[in-house]
């Protein structure tokens, strides 16, 4: 977009509105993304803020040779991904920490009952997400819950094509192995 | 095909990447194994679920507002740091620069940008509203502004959509910057022209970009839009910030017809004084007509495959013949969105518009001695608005100042009374 070129030039100069009319369009983005590889919503806030702030740091290194929205999804994943290899421990969510963040939003349209029901289907599949290794993760929630293409999400992990595919295919077993394992998927489904 | 021959090929059967033949292969072993089946049909929920996921899930309001909290803190804090170490420099600096300018007279003003911290033009004005850099913050520029343009310079995006502005401000070095507004206009032609093109058939894209500094805002603004609409175009959006004390600034974005974008671009550069402009040319011709070759292709394909319906005799056939139609009506309209996409920005150009409101105007035929008056006037007030902070950062300062007299007033006592007390012992 013209306009987006023309803020980050001024944005380069230290233009800070330049800048957040840049990075607004991908705040969404940027924050689902961290929501779901941390899995819950103060980390993914916390994450998406230091994604944010890390790209004003580093705006100079974007070159323009990838998209605006890559560059930045890049960003938010290693950010994500660094934080949770610190945390190597704590890996897996307990149930307990995801019922007190409250992921859910209200949709007027459903009754309490499917409300109710559409959270614990989410809540289980955050936190079987939750449980895939954060590489795995990663590529998972690029491709399936973002729904960007493969091509993209290479350039956003860096590795070549093929060894996106093959990992988003095992993430793909490995979180139907993790769910199956628990409850059926069919029975929780509403059309 | 045997179970985990399907297995290989699930993910590319979900994500719809497989040939037809592959598709059909894969159906076949649906009909036959129910394992497989029942494999394919949860791995197709998940992958359904996984989708919705984020279904009404938005980033908290307050995630941008925060971000850019953070952000003007953190250049507030590393602003001070390096003032403290460029203050001093920038006023001496520009002291001698102003001298400098002045005497050397021509152009005067538009050299002056290159004293750090002296007269103010568009982006140098303190600003803290709209926090916009001040151009006496030598670490700033250190840091991010002459190594980045380098380095946007090199890696212009090579997508189809080549824009580059005309520089935003005058060269540094030029002791006589030729007048502010410079227009550039690039055409980008397609790899090998075809000699069937002609100029009728040509698809081009044109584009706008205008910055503009003015001293009487709300006229011009005014002006403006009625520009705008005289030449039947109309506001897509604007974004204005500043207000009270602050100067004002604005980003227009409009559409005009692609017929009236030049005679547009002349009245609007005549509203106020222009700092920088440029018209883009994109030429999408190539990519237009094979586009649309492949619409009427699919739209044949189609056709026939509707022919067919009537000879169809099974059930299963009709029911590939139907999903057959679905996917060359995906392809149609794939097509005629991206067709009808260009279509629109082809017969509306996309113009981009920044005004910004200053105290004095970028000067273009002033007399030498007005701009030398301006000039002077202009870098005092720098030099009081920053002998005036400098004021208020050492009386901020003052609790350290003290605390480190005392430490130092302290040290210097013990030190005094051990030597004193050595001397003493010596004569006795």
């Amino acid at each position: 977009m013209e306009a987006d070129m023309l803020n980050l030039k001024r944005a380069l100069r230290g233009d800070e509105r330049a800048f957040e009319a840049l990075i607004s369009p991908y705040a969404d983005a940027t924050y689902r993304l961290a929501l779901r590889m941390m899995g819950n919503e103060q980390d993914a806030a916390d994450m998406a803020q230091e994604a944010l702030l890390r790209a004003w740091r580093s705006l100079s290194s974007y070159k323009g040779q990838s998209r605006f929205s890559t560059w930045l999804y890049r960003i938010t994943t290693n950010v994500c991904l660094d934080e949770l290899r610190k945390r190597k421990n704590n890996q897996n969510m307990s149930i307990q920490e995801m019922e007190e963040s409250g992921m859910e939003t209200a949709d007027p349209a459903e009754t309490p009952e499917q409300a109710l029901e559409r959270g614990q289907l989410r809540q289980e599949l955050q936190s079987a997400i939750g449980k895939l290794n954060e590489e795995q993760r990663a590529a998972l929630v690029l491709r399936d819950v973002q729904g960007l293409p493969y091509e993209q999400i290479a350039e956003i992990l860096n590795l070549n094509l093929n060894t996106v595919k093959s990992r988003i295919s095992r993430a793909r077993g490995a979180l139907r192995a993790i769910l199956t394992g628990k409850t059926e998927l069919s029975g929780k489904r509403h059309v | 095909m045997k179970c985990d021959s399907f297995q290989e090929y699930l993910d590319g059967y979900l994500d719809g990447s497989l040939s037809e033949l592959e598709n059909e292969a894969m159906r076949a072993h649906m009909d036959s194994c129910g394992a497989c089946k029942k494999i394919y049909e949860e791995q197709k929920q998940l992958l359904e679920a996984l989708n919705d996921l984020d279904d009404g899930v938005h980033a908290p309001d307050d995630l941008v507002a925060n971000a850019m909290a953070r952000i003007h803190k953190e250049r507030g804090a590393s602003h001070k740091k390096s003032w403290w170490i460029a203050g001093g420099l920038a006023a001496a600096l520009c002291l001698t620069l102003g001298l400098g300018t002045l005497l050397l007279g021509g152009g005067a003003k538009s050299a002056a940008p290159a004293a750090i911290g002296s007269a103010p033009n568009n982006s140098g004005i303190q600003d803290t509203a709209s926090g916009y850099v001040d151009r006496s913050d030598f670490a700033y520029m250190e840091e991010a502004g002459a190594d980045a343009d380098n380095g946007w310079a090199d890696g212009t995006a090579a997508d189809d959509m080549k824009m580059e502005a005309a520089a935003e401000e005058p060269a540094p070095e030029a002791a006589e910057a030729p007048s502010a507004a410079e227009d550039s206009l690039m055409t980008q032609k397609s790899a090998e022209p075809s000699l069937e093109k002609t100029q009728a058939a040509l698809k081009i894209i044109r584009e706008a970009n205008l910055t503009m500094e003015t001293e009487q805002y709300d006229d011009d603004m005014q002006a403006l839009r009625a520009l705008v609409e005289e030449n039947a175009g109309f506001i897509t959006s604007n974004e204005e910030w500043g207000s009270g004390e602050y100067t004002r600034h604005m980003i227009l974005n409009i559409r005009v017809p692609a017929s009236s974008l030049d005679s547009f671009m002349e009245r609007a550069k005549a509203i106020g004084s222009v700092i920088s402009s440029a018209i883009t040319e994109t030429d999408v011709t190539d990519r237009y007509t094979d586009t649309d070759r492949r619409l009427k292709a699919y739209q044949k394909q189609y056709d026939r495959v509707l022919d067919m319906m009537d000879q169809a005799q099974t059930v299963d056939e009709l029911i590939q013949i139907e999903s057959e139609l679905s996917r060359l009506e995906l392809n149609i309209e794939d097509c005629q969105g991206a067709l009808n996409y260009w279509d629109e920005r082809i017969q509306y150009s996309s113009v981009t518009i920044y005004v910004d409101e200053v105290k004095r105007a970028a000067q273009e035929d002033q007399p030498l001695g007005l701009q030398m008056q301006n000039a002077l006037e202009d870098s005092w007030e720098t030099f009081t608005e920053n002998a005036k902070e400098t004021l208020v950062n050492t009386y901020a300062a003052l609790p350290y100042i003290v605390t480190w007299l005392i430490v130092l007033v302290i040290v210097g006592g013990v030190v005094l009374i051990v030597v004193l007390t050595r001397r003493r012992k010596k004569r006795k």
